[in-house]
């Protein structure tokens, strides 16, 4: 064997080996992995919770749990929200979810004004931190709806499907996101001043970045969504697959409107645009069996109900999770005349 | 220093290695693995929106 074959062995050897380490490790510490792992060990028949990180924040399974009770329709319920992800990481979640064996009663979404309209295309810079759900989650034929135009609409769409594929093969590629993560803390903590303020979801002034480009980009997205010429439905092809698959296993879909803050409140939920979304989202959603739930303004909302630019605070979410039980409460008490419980 | 010199020079692949026994390639196979690492570890493909648990 020529001696360099020696070398390249070697190497790959450990490249390989690394490899295998992060295939055991990654899992373990990507709070997606652990949330799915926590709901597939609880069983069929439950309520399956869903959305973004402002979902996991109203979520209190406490509060949610005396509520149901008080209706004599308590389950088991699994919470699925998973912060810093968009509509295509929910469907995402919930075809993993399904795909597992699982069959949930109901999936109730948490929704923001257009939280649930398609997203821009994705490619695989995106698909980090907990978006590397895209990657963890996938199969090699998700390229052709993770990137559109694949293979030959263009360059760009050639050489994301391909980096895609590349990136989900191997355990390398899955979470390296993680990685740079704890690469970044040493650096911070070699060039920082200090700490930032920081919760669970990251740090507070983030929030308030990250609200404001929501809330600036909302309106136009619901008006986008709603023109003519986009066609219905009007949240586009992820909630569309999303409802197909929940369909498939008889649940049924609740959809949530969850709360914001004042301003935000001002500049996109309460204009004209979002309510002529509603309006249609009601209506689309009625005629397939499903419910919208609004509970976008409950009377006790303040802004001081946040703990941040966008998320409920402790007492809040235990607050909103027991409205939502009582909403919940009417709906499954439905569904149990229709269906055995367990 | 000239010895330090002339192995940051090798490293770097400025002069060719002279590699004899077969401990010195599986070295080399050791190095190239640790320059991928190095690599892989700072790339840099991050968010500020991930709560994973490390």
């Amino acid at each position: 064997m020529p001696r360099v074959l020696l070398a390249v062995v070697t190497s790959l050897a450990i490249v390989v080996a690394i490899d295998r380490l992060m295939a055991w490790y990654g899992p373990l510490h990507f709070i997606p992995e652990q949330q799915m792992r926590t709901a597939l060990s609880q069983g069929d028949e439950c309520l399956l919770f869903l959305g973004d990180s402002r979902m996991a924040a109203a979520f209190d399974g406490t509060a949610l749990h005396a509520k149901l009770t008080e209706y004599g329709v308590d389950r088991c319920v699994v919470n699925l929200a998973i912060g810093a992800t968009d509509v295509s990481g929910m469907v995402m979640t919930a075809r993993r979810y399904l795909s597992a064996g699982r069959r949930p009663l109901v999936a109730v979404v948490g929704k923001v004004a257009d939280s649930i309209i398609d997203p821009a295309p994705a490619n695989p810079d995106s698909m980090v931190g907990n978006n590397a759900l895209h990657l963890v989650w996938s199969n090699p034929g998700d390229v052709f709806s993770e990137v559109s135009g694949f293979p030959f609409a263009n360059v760009r769409a050639f050489d994301d499907g391909g980096r895609f594929l590349f990136d989900r093969s191997t355990a390398l590629g899955r979470y390296q996101s993680q990685v740079s993560i704890r690469v970044q803390r040493v650096q911070n903590a070699l060039v920082s001043a200090g700490p930032s303020p920081q919760n669970r979801f990251g740090a507070v002034v983030d929030m308030a970045s990250l609200e404001e480009g929501l809330r600036l980009a909302a309106v136009a997205r619901l008006e986008t969504a709603l023109r003519p010429s986009r066609g219905s439905p009007h949240f586009g092809s992820w909630f569309t697959r999303f409802q197909d698959d929940l369909g498939k296993v008889g649940a049924s879909v609740v959809v949530v409107e969850l709360p914001m803050p004042s301003n935000y409140r001002r500049q996109v939920t309460e204009t004209s645009q979002a309510a002529a979304y509603q309006k249609w989202l009601k209506e689309a959603l009625a005629s397939r069996g499903d419910s919208f739930v609004d509970l976008g303004r409950p009377p006790w909302l303040a802004d001081s109900s946040f703990a941040d630019a966008l998320h409920l605070n402790g007492s809040s979410a235990a607050r909103l999770s027991a409205d939502l039980g009582a909403t919940l409460g009417p709906i499954l008490q439905k569904s149990s005349g229709r269906r055995p419980t367990r | 220093m000239t010895r330090l010199i002339l192995l940051l020079e090798s490293m770097s692949g400025a002069h060719p290695l002279r590699l004899t026994g077969r401990l010195g390639w599986i070295g080399l196979g050791i190095w190239w693995a640790i320059l991928f690492l190095l690599v892989y570890v700072t790339i840099g493909r991050s968010t500020k929106f991930i709560y994973v648990d490390f």
